[in-house]
Parts: structure tokens; sequence; C-alpha cells
């Protein structure tokens, strides 16, 4: 399997740029912020919305290309689509939802209800439920019933947009793991829109984070959780982030500030560096000691995280910093109070930018 | 959490049995929670809000005006019910000239329904859903027999397809049909009245249908075709049940229109209404029962579609 798509739109205010490259069945991750464009992004590759220039090819088939007037419609081509809140059809009971992909491809009545009731049970739902309507659900039950109707059609491109989204955290866990294993065993190339970065990581083989309308970057998980390129991501992972100009092992930060890494940074000139919050120390006094890294500033905020807290502190550069309940009592530490932060040298990631 | 010792009540949560309460027993006051919740920030008891309870005090005069506005819709039908032959209503409504009108007037009435599902649904989903140039102009020009006179409708239907009419002489001399004068002159006449009761409801309907449901099906391989008989018209159904109730109902009381291009033949195009208006000029009591007979339908259509336009509350 195989999609390549270039997708250029523009939407509203939105102007969408975006190229995905996947070989082979893998799960890829949308992950961005409100409004960066990853629904359209979607509805563009199922071909809800057409392409202002670009083109979409799966498995060696041209499903869309603007130069040569190309453009399957939705209907023919071989996808499934997930939608945010599912959209099952409220007239129809959840059997004749599951059938219905089945009927448009000429399945038989019977045969159509019988392969929906297969894969109402792959999906774990009560067979009671199949003569439910749509409104009768829960929340659970109802996803279940959107990735069911979305299988059976056997799609060769999945697509989920937000599939967790309308779940309340206690369901959430369960169903992340559940939905995990169906995406595994999915014969095909899937694409899950989200912006839970939990989801995200758990979910993805890629990730490819859209902001913007463009795409900031993309890797696998762990690379980019690592090492991120965007303020968006770093902050969904809880990193201090910061981009600057690499001269030897000193970087010298483009919002002001000046960091040192631990030996020569192996690329000069423009870089990022990343900063664990739990490498970061805070002192009331100027520490003394083996730390390169030392600058003042005032707490700007707390805020609990776990069993961390997380200090915001105010000064240049900005960063933020995790310490233990203790240690905030220790310091006496509130808002508006002078401190100073402290972070050694092999603790700094730099990565070229 | 609350350093309080009062553990919070149940008027935080949605799932809290004060608010289950006022959604199942579907009052309008809330039970009060035994003991009123502690303010996390001052440790104070919070005031409940006092129970909603908004003041329906009309404006001055409003009350009598309506009254009256209520007496003058219902005296006439009173007076209608009241003045009933009763004794001799099965020997009137058997009357063979009773029957023949009403027969005339259903199958013309379901006739203009039919034709008006036929022309005007394909005309309602061009309305709500395509963008084109004039469109205003189109939905103005289909509105208007609904604000136009019925007699005016009828001398313009006349003109058009009557024998000598723009269409109606090309109809009379290639094809051999003549509407003036026939049952289908008789439904015609009522089709160009009450569609545009059918066309307006249903696009409304389209227009306020989430239209996602229909990407859905896209997605589920679907046509266009598809897709409008299998998820548009079952989720606008509502609409369209309304619609055509509604042009029915216009239909079936269609008077002006009909009797000015279509005339007034016993059996060929004298419907009920002008069987009525006829039967006034020398025996009351049949007028009477023929309109206890349209009363009563009405009555009917407007309990089928009760649910639909007045949602009891």
């Amino acid at each position: 399997m195989s999609l390549h798509a270039r997708v250029e739109l523009v939407k509203g205010t939105l102007a969408l740029d975006a190229t995905l490259e996947v070989a082979g069945d893998q799960v890829v991750v949308l992950l961005g912020p409100n409004a960066a464009g990853k629904t359209t992004l979607l509805r563009a590759l199922a071909g809800l919305i057409p392409l202002a220039r670009g083109r979409v090819v799966l498995d060696g088939t041209t499903l869309e290309d603007v130069d040569q007037g190309v453009r399957v419609p939705t209907d023919q081509r071989p996808i499934g689509v997930v939608f945010q809140d599912y959209l099952l059809f409220p007239h129809l009971s959840v059997l004749d939802n599951v059938a219905f992909g089945l009927r448009t491809r000429g399945a038989g009545r019977r045969a159509a209800r019988e392969e929906a009731a297969r894969w109402l049970a792959r999906v774990d739902l009560a067979p009671g439920c199949a003569h439910e309507r749509p409104k009768a659900l829960s929340g659970g039950q109802a996803q279940r019933v959107a990735l069911a109707r979305a299988l059976a059609t056997r799609p060769r491109l999945l697509l989920l947009d937000e599939p967790l989204a309308a779940m309340d955290a206690g369901a959430r866990a369960e169903l992340r793991r559940e939905l995990a294993r169906h995406l595994a065993s999915f014969e095909g190339i899937c694409l899950v829109v989200t912006h839970d970065p939990v989801e995200a990581m758990t979910l993805a083989d890629q990730l490819v984070v859209l902001e913007g309308g463009r795409v900031v970057q993309r890797g696998a998980p762990g690379e980019l959780a690592s090492r991120p390129r965007s303020r968006y991501v770093a902050d969904l992972i809880g990193l201090n982030l910061y981009r600057g100009r690499a001269t030897g092992a000193r970087i010298d930060l483009r919002d002001g500030g000046r960091i040192v890494a631990a030996d020569r940074v192996p690329v000069e000139g423009d870089v990022y560096v990343v900063i664990p919050p739990r490498a970061v120390s805070l002192h009331r006094t100027h520490p003394e000691g083996s730390p390169r890294n030392v600058w003042s500033g005032t707490v700007a905020a707390l805020d609990v995280a776990g069993e961390r807290i997380r200090v915001h502190v105010a000064g240049v550069p900005p960063i933020v910093a995790e310490v233990t309940p203790a240690a905030v009592a220790a310091l006496h530490l509130v808002e508006g109070v002078p401190v100073h932060a402290s972070v050694k040298a092999t603790e700094v990631d730099v990565y070229p930018a | 959490m609350t350093s309080s010792g009062t553990p919070l009540t149940p008027k935080h949560g949605p799932e809290s049995a004060a608010n289950l309460a006022v959604v199942t027993g579907g009052t309008l006051t809330a039970e009060r929670p035994p003991e009123p919740p502690l303010s996390e920030a001052t440790g104070r008891p919070v005031q409940p809000a006092p129970p909603v309870r908004r003041t329906r005090r009309a404006p001055a005069g409003f009350l009598p005006l309506a009254v009256v506005a209520v007496a003058f819709l219902t005296l006439p039908l009173v007076a209608l019910v009241a003045r009933a032959p009763w004794g001799s209503l099965p020997a009137a409504l058997s009357a063979p000239g009773v029957l023949t009108a009403l027969r005339l007037s259903l199958i013309c009435s379901l006739g203009a329904v039919g034709l008006s599902l036929l022309f005007g649904v394909p005309l309602a989903w061009l309305l709500a859903r395509l963008r084109f140039r004039g469109r205003d102009v189109v939905r103005a020009v289909v509105l208007l027999p609904m604000v136009l006179p019925p007699v005016v409708g009828g001398v313009a239907l006349l003109l058009a397809f009557g024998r000598n009419g723009l269409a109606g002489r090309w109809l009379d001399g290639l094809v051999g049909i003549t509407l003036p004068f026939s049952t289908a002159g008789a439904i015609l006449a009522e089709t160009f009245v009450a569609m545009p009761f059918l066309v307006i409801t249903v696009e409304a309907g389209l227009r306020g249908m989430d239209r996602r449901y229909e990407d859905a099906a896209a997605t589920l391989g679907a046509g266009r075709w598809t897709t409008f008989r299998r998820v548009t018209l079952p989720l606008i159904a509502p609409s369209l049940g309304a619609g055509a109730a509604l042009c029915w109902a216009r239909a079936l009381g269609e008077f002006g229109a009909t009797i000015t291009f279509a005339g007034n033949l016993p059996g060929a195009t004298q419907t009920m209404p002008l069987a009525v208006y006829l039967a006034l000029q020398n025996n009351v009591d049949t007028a009477v029962t023929l309109s206890l007979v349209m009363l009563a339908i009405s009555l009917v259509v407007l309990v089928g579609l009760r649910g639909r336009w007045f949602p009891s509350r």
C-alpha cells in the first residue's frame, strides 16, 4: 500500500498546503492545534473538498490530479471514514448503518446484514444493539459502530477524524487500546486526526504535525517527542524549546538569552534547543557550582502536573521547571518571587533547524 | 480538593440526582440539596440560585384582544356545527351529487399532491442546494401563486393552457389535449396554487438538515441518487410530510383558480368547494353537509400534523 498526496486548497482563512507520503500499511497520525487544517486535509483526501492544486495517488491509482483533470468522486474512492461525531444515520438501525456501504456496493439485503453482523461482533458490540437506533447507543458504542461501518467496505485508506474526541476521559483509555488493536490489524493505510498527544503517541507509526495548513514536522513518535520543531509540539510534550544560532558550544537564542551546550555543537548556525523541565533547578540565591547555564527571573505561574509542579519562570529566556511540591514549599515559590534557574550543559539537546 | 468538611452537594455534577430529578420529573424547580454547598474560595455557603420562574404577564390589553381573536375564529365553525341537519345527514351524504363531488375532490387534490411531489421536490432541492444566478428570482416566481389571488391564477392558466393560450394552442392542435373544463384542468389549477406550499416546506427541510450525513453516505459508496433516496429523503421526511399535507389541504380547498380555469362541470371539474358554493344557492342543508365533511377532513389533517408543527411542550 502506498499513498502519495499533495493537497493545496484554500478554505476560508485556511490555506492548506500539505504533502503526505506513506509506504506500507502504516498508521499516520495528523496532529495539530485547532484550525490547523487537519479535518480539511482528511476531507480533501476523501474527495469531499476539491483540490485547488496537487494530486492524490493511492496504490498507484490516481484519485485526483488537478493538472490532468482527474477527479474520482467520493463514492468511488476505496476509502472509509469515521467522522468526528460519527454521523450514524439516525433513521437506520445499527445493523443497517453498517450494512449501508455493503448495499451500495451491490450486496443483497440479507448478505449485507449478515456481513454487517460479523463486523459488529468484530468490534465487540453486543448483538442486542444491532436493531437499536443509533440514538440509543452510548458514545463508546456509537464509536464502535462507526468504525465497523467504515471497515465493512474493506477500504484501502481509512480516515478517522478525532475518533475519541467525543468520549469522556474514563472510557477513552479503554477505547484507545481497542482502536489501536483494530488499526494494527487493518490492511491498508490509516490516517488519524487528533489533537490529543497521548492518542497520537500510542496510535502512530508516523506522526505528521500540521500547523496553519502546513506540515511543520513529521517522523516517528519518539523522534518527534525528543526533538520537537515547533512550539505547539514542544508544549504538547512539555519541553522547553528555543530557536537560536550556534557558535561552538554557545547558542544565542533568537528571542534573547544564551544557552551553553555540553560539547561543541555538531552543527553551526540555525538550531533548535530543547531543555526538559526536569533538568531545570531553581534557587532563591545565585547557585555556586558546576551548572554552566544560570539566569534569573521571576515565578510567573505554577501548575500541577501529576506529582510534580511546573514552575513557569519569566526571564531571558523564559523557562519551565518541573520540581517537587517539597521544593516549592522549601523555596517558598509563589507568583512574583525572584528565582535563579540553572541547567547543566549536559542536559541541553541541540539539533539543526 | 476541598478543605471543607461538607461533601460537595450534587449541584455541581451533570449526573447529579438533583438534576436528574429535574429532567425526569419534568418540574421547573430543582429539588433543593439538603445543605448548601460551600464555596471553595470563601468557605461560606454558596447561595443557591433561586428557581427560575419567568414572569408570564402579558402586556396590557393582550388578553381581551386574544380572546376576541379566538372567538372570531371559532364562532363560524360553531355556527356550522350548530346549523347541521344532523337528522338528515346520512341521506344528505349519500346524495349522488355529494359523493361525486367528494370523489372528484379527492382525485384532483391527490393528483395535485402527486404532481407537486414529482416536480416540487427536485425544484426544492435545486433551490436549497445549488447556487446559481437568478435563484432568488426563481424562488420568488415559484412562490408567487401563494400570494396571488387564485382567480387571477385561473385567468393566467386560461391564457397559458386555454384552447387559444400560449401553450394550450399547441397542446390542442398537435397533441390533442384540451385542458380547460376537464378533470386534468382542475388538477392543473390545484397544482398551480398548492405546489408552492410543498416547495417552500421541503426547501426549508433541506436547508435545515445536516448535510454531513450526505458526505457520510458518499464515503460509503452511495452515488447521488442513492444518497438522496436512502439518506436525504428519510432525514427530511417530517418536512416532506408537512409540505405534502399543506399542499393537499390547499388543493382540496381550491376554488378560484379551478372555477375560472376548469369550470364547474359536475363529475368532471365540480370539486367540493364548488359544490358547496352551488348548493348554497338553492339547498342550504346540502351546503352545510358538504362543509361539515370538509371541516372533518381539515381536522384530521391538523391532528395528523400536530406533532410536526406544534411541538407540544
